[in-house]
């Protein structure tokens, strides 16, 4: 019974994460450097606990969250919205730091430096986990028969979306806002599983560690990135024993996969697979099949 | 009153050889270098290291620190920056590759240096500090030599951009890299010498500001990142006074809110300016100077 817990456990941190990493990986695929959505997780996840607190009821405290989070992102979109890649990255980081500031800093309502703990959720982990695995499906299916095409066309030339009349200002709000609500639903599932928040969900090192995800997994497939949550939600806690190396495995990571693998695991697979597969098709000396790639991805 | 001035115009001056390097290696070469702040670090730790731990005579030590985060900036562009910018030929894959690659990097330094010191403040207090009164005012040694130092090397570097071949030839590279290339600049020896100015002015940040605070924390690297960011959007990436313009700009606020307004707050000074400047002059302060320089 202990065993299946913790399995349970494990198995909703992975979850809250992937939803996490998808807040990133949401502007990343559009091509619009906003890391925002980390920000929202501490906002998702302080509005979450204190409502909660406050005695509301725990649906209604994560659907207030959610709703700050979009609120918040639109108003920064509307911001920086003009503004190109690495300026948009500058001013997210900027964002997501000041958020843990202001975590740190707001007294009583946000309980300072050491945060709000000993939340009263009491809805079990199941429903979490099922919740976050749904919106991701709705993600998934949002982009593929709502939005895909267009977006990757403004991802790859922004004029030739103009001519094909997609307005780009407010595709570029839609993502910002779609990555806030994602970060805010998996910042306020993050309390609702564990109970608690601190200041760190907001800083350097969260940007860090969910970078790392979506990098490591490839922010080109849905999959890429849920798996990179996966694996580093899970791999430091089977290596306990490396301990505060982390990070250090996590920068080396992240350095190798930009310069060497850039579509992350997912685009290492796709391109074993095919590997594979052509050499299966040459040896039964089938017709040759010219590979055509879809998407732009990697 | 005048002690407060003093302050900012120390806080200005350390900020201005900071962003100073930030902005170089954005401008010329489109690398928002992420571990500046680590660069930052690493300066002032390699003083304390070789101070105090190997009992080299300050003046050595200190310059050897600055040199060695000008060299660690310069490996970066060796081993991995220089393979980004060649390797991948749509500019978005590039900046978000050296973008993802610098956090990486300053990620490893910082927990290099953290675990070396267990997350104690470090500094180098074989270094005296000595008060002087001038004009009624108490100055001390280290805080003259922040000023002065920023002085000559902001107008040194402000210098050798516009005058110098060297410094033309990064303008070129970061005006258009390709036709640079084709009119015979060796734009990866001009990339290598731009990380090394680059590193070395972070360092060199680094190792005043723990000199007169007496010691910094890895932490502190990513402040001053922070603040640096405004200062670059304050001042126009790539414009060497419009930084520096910036950097006190931002300075007198910031002194302004930790003597007299909320101290707690002063993180916040950053994000205000940032977001102000880009709903009102999304280009910089200064776009418009620049405009007419270029």
């Amino acid at each position: 019974m202990t065993f299946f817990n913790f399995d349970s456990s494990l198995i909703a941190s992975i979850v809250v994460y992937v939803l996490l990493a998808y807040s990133v990986q949401v502007p990343l695929r559009a091509g619009v450097f906003a890391l925002s959505g980390i920000g929202c997780f501490a906002i998702g996840g302080y509005t979450t606990a204190i409502l909660t607190i406050e005695g509301a009821p725990l649906v209604l405290a994560l659907v207030a969250g959610v709703l700050l989070s979009a609120g918040v992102s639109l108003l920064l979109a509307l911001v920086l919205v003009r503004l190109n890649s690495l300026y948009l990255a500058m001013a997210t980081v900027a964002f997501v730091v000041i958020i843990g500031v202001i975590a740190a800093n707001a007294g009583d309502l946000t309980g300072g430096a050491i945060g709000l703990f000993a939340v009263p959720v009491s809805l079990g982990l199941w429903p979490v986990e099922i919740l976050v695995v749904v919106v991701s499906l709705l993600l998934v299916a949002l982009e593929r028969y709502v939005s895909g095409r267009s977006i990757l066309v403004a991802r790859e030339d922004e004029e030739l979306a103009h001519s094909l009349g997609i307005n780009i200002a407010s595709q570029r709000r839609m993502v910002f806002v779609v990555s806030g609500m994602l970060g805010g639903l998996a910042g306020g599932c993050h309390v609702l599983t564990v109970a608690s928040i601190a200041p760190e969900t907001a800083g350097f090192s969260m940007i860090i560690l969910v970078l790392t995800m979506v990098i490591l997994g490839g922010f080109g497939t849905w999959a890429g990135a849920a798996l990179g949550a996966a694996i580093l939600t899970w791999l430091p806690l089977e290596l306990a024993s490396v301990g505060h190396w982390w990070p250090v495995i996590y920068g080396l990571v992240l350095t190798g996969m930009a310069v060497y693998a850039p579509a992350g695991l997912a685009g290492l697979l796709s391109r074993l697979f095919r590997g594979i597969r052509r050499t299966l098709l040459r040896r039964s000396n089938a017709p040759r099949t010219r590979e055509v790639s879809v998407g732009g991805d990697s | 009153m005048e002690q407060q001035i003093l302050n900012a115009l120390v806080l200005g001056s350390v900020l201005t050889l900071f962003s100073l390097g930030l902005s170089l290696a954005w401008g010329s070469l489109d690398v928002l270098n992420m571990a500046h702040g680590a660069l930052f670090v690493f300066g002032a730790f390699a003083a304390h290291k070789l101070v105090e731990g190997s009992g080299l005579p300050f003046l050595v030590g200190g310059l050897a620190a600055i040199l060695g985060a000008g060299l660690l900036a310069m490996v970066m562009e060796l081993t991995v920056l220089r393979r980004i910018r060649t390797t991948f030929p749509s500019r978005r894959q590039r900046e978000l590759s050296t973008l993802v690659a610098t956090v990486g990097l300053g990620t490893v330094i910082d927990e290099v240096v953290r675990d070396s010191t267990k997350g104690v403040p470090f500094g180098v207090p074989s270094f005296t500090i000595k008060q002087t009164e001038i004009l009624g005012l108490s100055i001390s040694n280290i805080q003259i030599i922040i000023v002065v130092s920023t002085i000559v090397l902001a107008v040194a570097v402000d210098w050798f951009m516009r005058r110098s071949r060297q410094g033309r030839a990064i303008r070129t590279v970061a005006f258009d890299s390709a036709t640079a290339e084709a009119m015979g600049i060796r734009v990866n020896s001009v990339a290598a010498g731009t990380m090394f100015i680059s590193g070395a002015l972070a360092g060199l940040a680094g190792l005043l500001v723990t000199l007169n605070i007496s010691g910094v924390d890895v932490d502190a690297g990513h402040q001053y990142l922070l603040i640096a960011f405004a200062v670059l959007i304050v001042g126009g990436v790539g414009s060497v006074r419009g930084a520096i313009a910036a950097a006190f700009l931002i300075a007198v606020t910031q002194t302004a809110v930790v003597a007299y307004g909320p101290a707690q707050w002063q993180a916040g000074v950053a994000f205000i300016f940032i977001l102000v400047v880009l709903i009102f002059r999304p280009g910089g302060l200064f776009a418009r100077v620049q405009a007419e320089r270029s």
